[in-house]
């Protein structure tokens, strides 16, 4: 990826918070609500 | 409205308007009216995301395509908590560190000043357009329901937003987006307790649901791949993860809410909580709309949720094919009344054939219901020349003001306003600060006072809300201008995205072959949506993403080939 110009990165911002768990967990939770939602639809769906 | 009612909604305008401006602070500095000293907390931004994405077309249109279709709209939003995690990796930090206003001001260190000034030209046009659509749908629909004057219920949602967005910048406007979270979370909830409270006794919610699942209505994810559906799994995946991609990281509407924030992270944070929290939310609203639905098969319903339109009918040479639809519906809804209460006998029994019989009858019942709403709304399209003309827009405000209990009536309607507002304000302080940063400073004034580029600002923000009241006016004259408006926007999302993948992405890549890109881009989303209309709109952001990437490499390498 190209750098901005003006970017302060590794100058006075302080370093990045590691986020991949929260990456993890939203991938986990759409999962998880995608498969809520099959259920439902499958289950009201049929007589 | 009951008086109890009105004093709800004066409570809210009171609340909005007072907090709003009183939070604000430092707003006599550019960076302080427009990113608001990048200072705010992650949880404010985030739920200023959310409430600038929620407006009052999604909350009454949602509600009523749950109540005529059922869940399948939900797929529109599978792509975005993707969408949040590639934004937060990617642009976020990028926008955040380059400490820019605008997303289109970084294009001009990138590329160049034509590139900036095309795309950001791009999005005044489309956002202020859709900034008049967003005030006139849901003043159109409250007018009819409540019989109220046109024109004062624009100004009503237009003047509070303007005026708190002119006095206290974003930070008025983010402060405000959280309380009117609030009130529209606060709103739906209420909606989906009376609805389930007040389903006739002997149905249960699990019988509600039995009822909507034999509709189909329950389907919220269709797996099957098709150019031509509208909502499907993969169209939501793929075609909406362009769309939000877009939409969040690359429109000044919403980007300038995670440049608030106070740091890289909390900017992230602000993207992250409507990725948890958004397919949630948009599960509710549609729901509304299938309880209503379940509601109705045991509680009359009109023919026509809009009864100005009823009576125009009804006056108008097509008289007569309306009362032959109004009796064919009546057979309808007295026959799919009757299968319920098999189906839900049945069902209870035991009697699995039985049930099985009941529910296909049901089904069919439905079918006729379905055909004379259809028909009856043909009726009205033919009467009015509305082609745009859609009942089910009606839907969820008629079961407010007829079923709801006092004192709820008016957070409903405070909601709605506040879906309007939110999405209003944000969208008119983006506005004001395109105008100012990428065309007034760039191009007109280039070294002034931080008090000459407020004053600049403040003159942008009345005149960008005047200019959306005026649209709002003339959109609700002419119905089909709001569609105008929507395809309009969405010919540029694609393509506007696809110059911010070069930009970022592609390090060969060159001004001129930006600028080429976004232009055949457009052009190709074009032709798409008018030549080939069978496609659906969410994969024209694909078309766009693709035809500007691949024209913006070409020109790119042929240009540094001639060098």
């Amino acid at each position: 990826m190209t750098s901005p110009e003006g970017s302060t990165a590794g100058g006075r911002e302080p370093a990045d918070r590691p986020m991949g768990a929260i990456y993890v967990s939203v991938i986990v939770v759409e999962i998880i609500t995608l498969l809520a939602l099959w259920w439902f639809q499958t289950t009201f769906g049929r007589p | 409205m009951h008086p109890v009612d009105w004093l709800v909604v004066a409570g809210y305008f009171a609340w909005i308007l007072t907090d709003g401006i009183r939070r604000s602070h430092r707003t006599n500095e550019v960076e302080g009216y427009f990113l608001a000293n990048r200072s705010l907390p992650w949880w404010a931004v985030g739920l200023s995301v959310m409430a600038t994405q929620l407006s009052a077309i999604t909350l009454v249109g949602t509600t009523g395509r749950g109540f005529g279709e059922g869940m399948s709209v939900l797929q529109l939003y599978f792509g975005l908590p993707l969408a949040m995690i590639i934004l937060s990796v990617t642009v976020v930090p990028f926008f955040y560190r380059a400490r820019v206003f605008t997303a289109y001001e970084y294009l001009e260190r990138r590329f160049d000043v034509k590139t900036r000034t095309l795309t950001s030209l791009l999005f005044l046009l489309s956002r202020g357009l859709s900034c008049g659509a967003v005030l006139s749908a849901p003043s159109v629909i409250l007018s009819v329901i409540f019989d109220w004057n046109l024109p004062l219920t624009v100004l009503a949602m237009g003047v509070p937003a303007v005026g708190y967005t002119l006095v206290g910048g974003v930070q008025a406007v983010t402060w405000a987006d959280v309380k009117q979270m609030f009130v529209i979370v606060a709103g739906v909830a209420a909606a989906i307790v009376v609805l389930v409270a007040g389903l006739p006794s002997g149905t249960s919610l699990g019988g509600a649901l039995h009822l909507a699942g034999a509709t189909g209505r329950l389907d919220a994810i269709d797996f099957s791949f098709s150019l031509e559906k509208t909502y499907t799994f993969w169209s939501g995946l793929i075609g909406g993860l362009f769309l939000m991609l877009s939409y969040f990281g690359c429109d000044q509407s919403q980007v300038q809410r995670f440049l608030t924030a106070k740091s890289v992270d909390e900017g992230r944070q602000s993207l992250l909580m409507s990725a948890f929290a958004k397919i949630p939310l948009q599960i509710v609203v549609p729901l509304i709309g299938v309880l209503m639905f379940a509601y109705y098969v045991f509680v009359p319903a009109p023919l026509l949720f809009n009864g100005v339109h009823e009576a125009r009918v009804r006056a108008s040479a097509r008289a007569g094919d309306y009362v032959a639809v109004e009796r064919q519906y009546q057979d309808a809804v007295a026959a799919r009344r009757s299968a319920a209460d098999a189906y839900s006998a049945a069902r209870s029994r035991g009697a699995d054939a039985e049930a099985s019989a009941a529910r296909a009858a049901f089904a069919q019942g439905d079918a006729a219901v379905s055909r004379a709403r259809a028909a009856a709304t043909g009726i009205v399209r033919d009467v009015t020349g509305d082609r745009a003309f859609g009942d089910t827009n009606y839907v969820f405000p008629t079961f407010v003001t007829t079923h709801m209990p006092i004192g709820l009536v008016g957070l409903i309607i405070a909601a709605i306003f506040a879906a309007s507002m939110s999405t209003v304000a944000a969208e008119l302080n983006s506005l004001a600060t395109a105008t100012v940063i990428d065309f007034y400073r760039r191009l007109f004034v280039r070294e002034a006072s931080d008090a000459h580029y407020l004053a600049a600002a403040k003159w942008a923000t009345a005149g960008w809300g005047v200019f959306a009241c005026i649209v709002a006016l003339f959109a609700a004259n002419l119905g089909p201008l709001i569609d105008v408006v929507n395809r309009f926007g969405s010919f540029f999302y694609g393509s506007i995205l696809g110059v911010f993948v070069l930009a970022l992405g592609v390090k060969r890549a060159t001004g001129r072959g930006a600028f080429v890109g976004l232009i055949a881009g457009i052009a190709a989303v074009a032709y798409v949506a008018t030549q080939m209309p069978w496609i659906a709109f969410l994969w024209h952001n694909v078309v766009g993403v693709v035809v500007v990437v691949l024209v913006g490499v070409l020109v790119s390498l042929s240009q540094r080939r001639d060098r």
